[in-house]
């Protein structure tokens, strides 16, 4: 008997019509069973066998056939949902502003080392800005044009350091901590503003027992963390709370230390300052036989070379054109 | 402060060192390079001799001289009117280019001119005088013909100087650090002056003598001043000023030197202590010491030159009591000047050449002299590495140190005069590193004793970061802002602000001329700029410290929404809808979790009836409304909304989980008709107060004008331990509609 329809079959309605046509109550394959009982009983087990076979054929090449044009169809179906997905690029939607995002960074690297993270006031008073700093009032190194004061003689914090002498004040040795935050000076160009962050640093420990190769250890790892494959040098320098004292430069990121107009064309970013504490600023907390390091930067400096920004102003104004590059 | 190579090298011997050497050497032991200018005079500018000159026969202004430059001699023609016969002058001979200008044969008002007679300036020299440079044999010998850069080529090395290094605010103080730096010797100075048998007593008579805090070393000169280019050139090339030809030499000295110097002319004079301040005076002034000058000098060819040191910390302390204004002066004696008076004294005569009265008036005051042990024990504990005893004693008498003895571990020495700045141990550990090399010290990773930091402060720092992220993934930018603003719009606005006697004193700019209160207006300024800019969506969030009148400082966050709700795209067929309050607010809720609204009253800046209070965790933690558009108007805006939440106050709150019910949650509306004036949480708390456990939540999802009244669906959502009955439903619902029955809200 030919079965060859079924492969022929074109949808689900036709393949039902042929299945009708053979296996239904009257189909021709029903209608030879039948039949069967009019046939001799020798004759009858042969071609009722063969009916069998023959049944059971038919009903797997239908299901085949079945599955294959349900197939077919989903596929049409599907066909018609078709989208063009390259409409759907998304569009950048906000981001963290560079010196907040700079900041977490320090922060990370730091508090990863067990290093504490302390907070103070912005508004300070001159002990703890100044005077505990080894900046009595008629140092040299205390430029008062630099200083925003307030009516009744407190002022912005010129640094972060005063953080570390109200922690000092309210701690105990060992301390190892860092402190982020805003800071002011009465300066206002292309290449500072008013306000700006800094981050601080300060280690103290038993007599004896923190020094300079300490502090240059933890300056060098760090920066290498925050600009990869840099060389770090050490200048000797001066500030008035760290005694010895260094201001830290890595190589020109831009032109890999051969010279560049970043650079100033000496191969070398300044980027921190740091020292072995003065014992004077040991004194004003009333610390005895200890010992300690500390370190300074400023993180606009910082955000600025890790993402090539070069007007300082832009980011203290809210500009979606600066901070769309960084979705 | 600047220094030039050459007058460096009257102080050291820098034979075979490179300049780049002296910089790198520099900057390693902490004298900070900050500049380097290489002055170098164009090739073919010779040393040429004006044989004659004389008017030009058609141009009043031009002169036309003959001029010897050795293999030749020129015809130039010279617009300068300082050009005279005898002078010797930097001739540029034909070929040689000055810049962008090539000296060529030229024709001026039909005389030829074979060269050009110059100027400092046009041979890449500063710009120190008129008309055309005249040389002399300050700077060497000259030979016509030779070129001038042999004379006038010199490298000029900017030095940012420390505050306290004010021993190193000279040539010779750089010259003495290179002593260390480099282990070359100092030159042996030979000072060559004349001096005349009669004795400076007999000409001047000191009236007081009662300096309390100073040295003086005085000698008087008699006789004519001439300019000399060296002093002038040099000056010049280190930004230095003078008044006149006497004060050049002054300057000078004071700069090769670091010995503070003043003149006067010949006179009767004081030494006196005025009220604390040690003074020097003559007919023709005073002289605070250490701090001002103001001695007029006549050019009478008699003068008097007085070295003085003054004790820096005195200087610091007395200028700071009295609330003195220094100059110059005081620049260099706060933070140390040389105290070797005879030496800058012999430096200025020296470069006069005028004669001397024999002898000087010598008024010192002894200063104390620091004498320091140096344990090297303590030296290697505070570097980290150990350097041997015979190099750390090799390093302090490079730096002018004397020592006194060595004996186990110990260095006694005694710290030379002219370094203030030496008081203690750790100072000397920074001269033996820095002479030593940082780079030569291995880093050491601390040893600690571990210990939990994880404090307050990080929590609440993870917090803030916790929400900016969440702002950001709602499509924000962060915007970071100075803490001032203007008072006077503050005020405008309607904004607390400081009160008068806590306010800045001395603001940067009118714009910030006070610590802001709100956030706010900064960003709202940062919305106008980034809408001139081209934005149709601006969402901004800032955080930060304000303060109040009473000038106590809170961190606050605030954020902004304008302009469109979505980026175009073909789905909104490149119209998004613009931002409304639901939008903030959803936003908001994303970044700050789940709060309340209520209605509120007056804000700064709020339309008065789109504006509601934040409450969170039963407390009021800000603010959020639309922008008045009266407001929007003063910033060139159209719709904005805006919020603004007292950080300290919204704290993270402690999230628990419960167990989960696993039986099914019921939904049922319910529609009531509302008086216009009700506001949706009165109907919320009729509900509240029945406390009906099984509620689990319900919230409004429909309301519409039914004329004089409104229309509000709300939707329940009730679950329970069990499945739930219909009955069981049925009585909650009942219930809730009884409730608002009694207070007159019907079924619609």
């Amino acid at each position: 008997m030919d079965l060859s329809e079924i492969k022929k079959a074109l949808t689900l309605d036709e393949l039902e019509e042929i299945r009708v046509k053979l296996l239904g109550k009257k189909g021709i394959i029903t209608q030879k069973f039948k039949e069967l009982k009019n046939l001799a009983p020798e004759e009858r087990k042969r071609v009722a066998k063969e009916l069998n076979e023959l049944k059971e054929r038919a009903t797997t090449l239908i299901l085949q056939k079945k599955k294959e044009l349900e197939e077919k169809l989903l596929e049409e179906k599907l066909k018609l949902e078709k989208i063009d997905v390259t409409l759907f690029n998304p569009k950048p939607t906000g981001a963290i502003h560079p010196i907040t995002d700079t900041m977490n960074k320090i922060i990370d690297f730091f508090t990863r080392l067990n290093f504490s993270v302390e907070t103070g006031p912005l508004v300070e008073d001159d002990f703890h800005n100044f005077e505990a700093l080894n900046l009595p009032k008629y140092h040299p190194a205390r430029d008062m044009q630099d200083t925003f004061y307030f009516n009744d003689g407190n002022l912005l914090r010129t640094h972060t350091s005063p953080v570390q002498i109200r922690t000092m004040l309210s701690q105990k040795p060992p301390i190892r901590m860092i402190s982020p935050g805003a800071v002011f000076r009465r300066d206002y160009d292309l290449t500072h503003t008013p306000m700006f962050h800094q981050v601080e640093g300060l280690v103290v420990d038993k007599k004896e027992k923190v020094s300079f190769a300490n502090l240059k250890f933890i300056l060098e790892s760090f920066l290498v963390h925050m600009f990869g494959d840099v060389k770090v040098r050490f200048r000797p320098s001066f500030f008035p709370f760290t005694e010895p004292s260094a201001e830290v430069d890595i190589s020109c990121i831009f032109c890999k230390g051969e010279g560049c107009r970043v650079c100033s064309y000496t191969g070398w970013l300044e980027v921190l300052g740091c020292g072995v504490v003065d014992p004077n600023v040991f004194k004003a907390v009333g610390y005895n036989d200890v010992s300690g390091y500390a370190f300074g930067l400023g993180v606009e400096r910082f955000a600025m070379l890790l993402n090539k920004i070069n007007d300082l102003r832009i980011m203290y104004e809210g500009d979606i054109r600066l901070m769309e590059q960084l979705k | 402060m600047k220094i030039t190579r050459r007058w460096l090298e009257e102080f050291i011997d820098l034979d075979g060192i490179s300049t780049d050497k002296i910089i790198t050497t520099l900057n390693k032991i902490g004298q900070e390079v900050e500049g380097y200018e290489k002055i170098e005079v164009p090739e073919n500018v010779v040393v040429g001799e004006v044989i004659e000159c004389h008017k030009h026969p058609n141009a009043d202004k031009l002169n036309v001289c003959r001029v010897n430059v050795g293999d030749d001699e020129l015809q130039i023609v010279c617009g300068a009117d300082n050009v005279a016969a005898g002078q010797f002058v930097p001739v540029a001979k034909i070929g040689a280019e000055l810049g962008d200008f090539k000296i060529k044969k030229a024709k001026l008002r039909g005389i030829e001119s074979f060269g050009m007679i110059c100027a400092a300036r046009e041979i890449g020299l500063p710009d120190f005088h008129d008309g055309i440079l005249v040389l002399d044999n300050s700077l060497g010998e000259l030979k016509i013909g030779e070129y001038v850069g042999k004379y006038l080529n010199d490298e000029v090395i900017e030095l940012g100087v420390t505050a306290n290094r004010g021993d190193c605010f000279s040539v010779y103080g750089i010259a003495r650090e290179l002593r260390a730096g480099l282990g070359r010797k100092l030159k042996s100075l030979n000072f060559e002056y004349h001096t005349m048998p009669e004795g400076i007593g007999r000409i001047i008579s000191v009236k007081q003598n009662q300096v309390k805090h100073s040295s003086h070393l005085i000698k008087a000169i008699n006789g004519k001043i001439v300019d000399k280019l060296k002093i002038k050139y040099r000056l010049a090339l280190v930004d230095e000023e003078f008044k006149d030809s006497f004060d050049s030499y002054i300057k000078y000295a004071m700069h090769a030197t670091g010995v503070l110097l003043v003149g006067g002319n010949i006179s009767d004079i004081y030494l006196t202590n005025k009220d604390g301040v040690d003074v020097f005076g003559c007919e023709s002034g005073e002289y605070l010491v250490g701090i001002k000058n103001s001695l007029e000098v006549e050019d009478n060819g008699r003068y008097l030159i007085n070295a003085n040191f003054a004790d820096a910390d005195y200087v610091n302390e007395i200028a700071f009591i009295k609330g003195l204004k220094g100059d110059e002066y005081f620049f260099r004696a706060s933070r140390g000047s040389n105290p070797d008076l005879r030496f800058g004294l012999e430096y200025v005569l020296n470069e006069l050449k005028i004669p001397a009265y024999s002898g000087d008036i010598d008024v010192s005051t002894d200063f104390e002299k620091t004498i320091l042990s140096v344990d090297i024990n303590s030296v290697t504990n505070i570097i980290g590495f150990r350097i041997n005893e015979k190099d750390i004693v090799e390093i302090l008498k490079s730096l002018g140190f004397e020592i006194l003895s060595i004996s186990d571990n110990f260095i006694k020495v005694k710290v030379p005069e002219f370094r203030n700045d030496i008081k203690n141990i750790q100072d000397i550990a920074e001269e033996i590193l820095r002479i030593y090399g940082i780079d030569k010290i291995p880093s050491k990773p601390l040893e600690f004793v571990e210990k939990d930091r994880t404090n307050e402060v990080l929590k609440e720092l993870d917090f803030e970061r916790e929400l900016k992220l969440r702002a950001v993934a709602n499509g924000f930018y962060e915007a970071i802002h100075f803490v001032f603003d203007n008072k006077e719009r503050l005020q405008k606005y309607g904004f607390e602000v400081l009160d008068e006697h806590l306010d800045l004193l001395n603001p940067i700019a009118k714009e910030l001329n006070t610590l802001r209160s709100t956030i706010l207006l900064q960003l709202l300024d940062d919305v106008k700029r980034n809408k001139a800019n081209g934005y149709k969506r601006v969402y901004l969030f800032s955080s930060g410290s304000v303060y109040d009148k009473n000038r106590n400082e809170k961190k606050s966050i605030a954020f902004v929404v304008n302009g469109w709700s979505d980026y175009e795209n073909p789905s909104n067929q490149g119209k998004p809808k613009k931002v409304d309050f639901k939008f903030l607010v959803d936003k908001l809720g994303a970044i700050i979790g789940e709060f309340e609204l209520r209605e509120n009253n007056a804000y700064p800046l709020a339309h008065p009836y789109q504006n509601a209070k934040i409450i969170k965790n039963n407390q009021e933690i800000g603010v959020i409304a639309k922008l008045h558009p009266k407001i929007a108007k003063d910033f060139d805006l159209d719709d904005v909304y805006f919020a603004e939440i007292d950080l300290e106050k919204l704290k993270p709150s402690k999230k628990e989980v419960g167990e989960i019910i696993k039986f099914p949650k019921v939904t049922r509306d319910l529609s009531v008709v509302v008086d216009k004036g009700l506001s949706y949480k009165d109907v919320y708390d009729i509900i509240c107060k029945l406390e009906i456990d099984e509620l689990k939540e319900f919230y409004p999802i429909d309301i519409y004008d039914l004329g004089d009244k409104n229309s509000l669906t709300i939707r329940f959502i009730i679950q329970a331990n069990k499945t739930l009955k219909d009955e069981e439903i049925n009585s909650i619902m009942d219930k809730i509609l009884k409730a608002l029955e009694d207070r007159g809200i019907k079924l619609r």
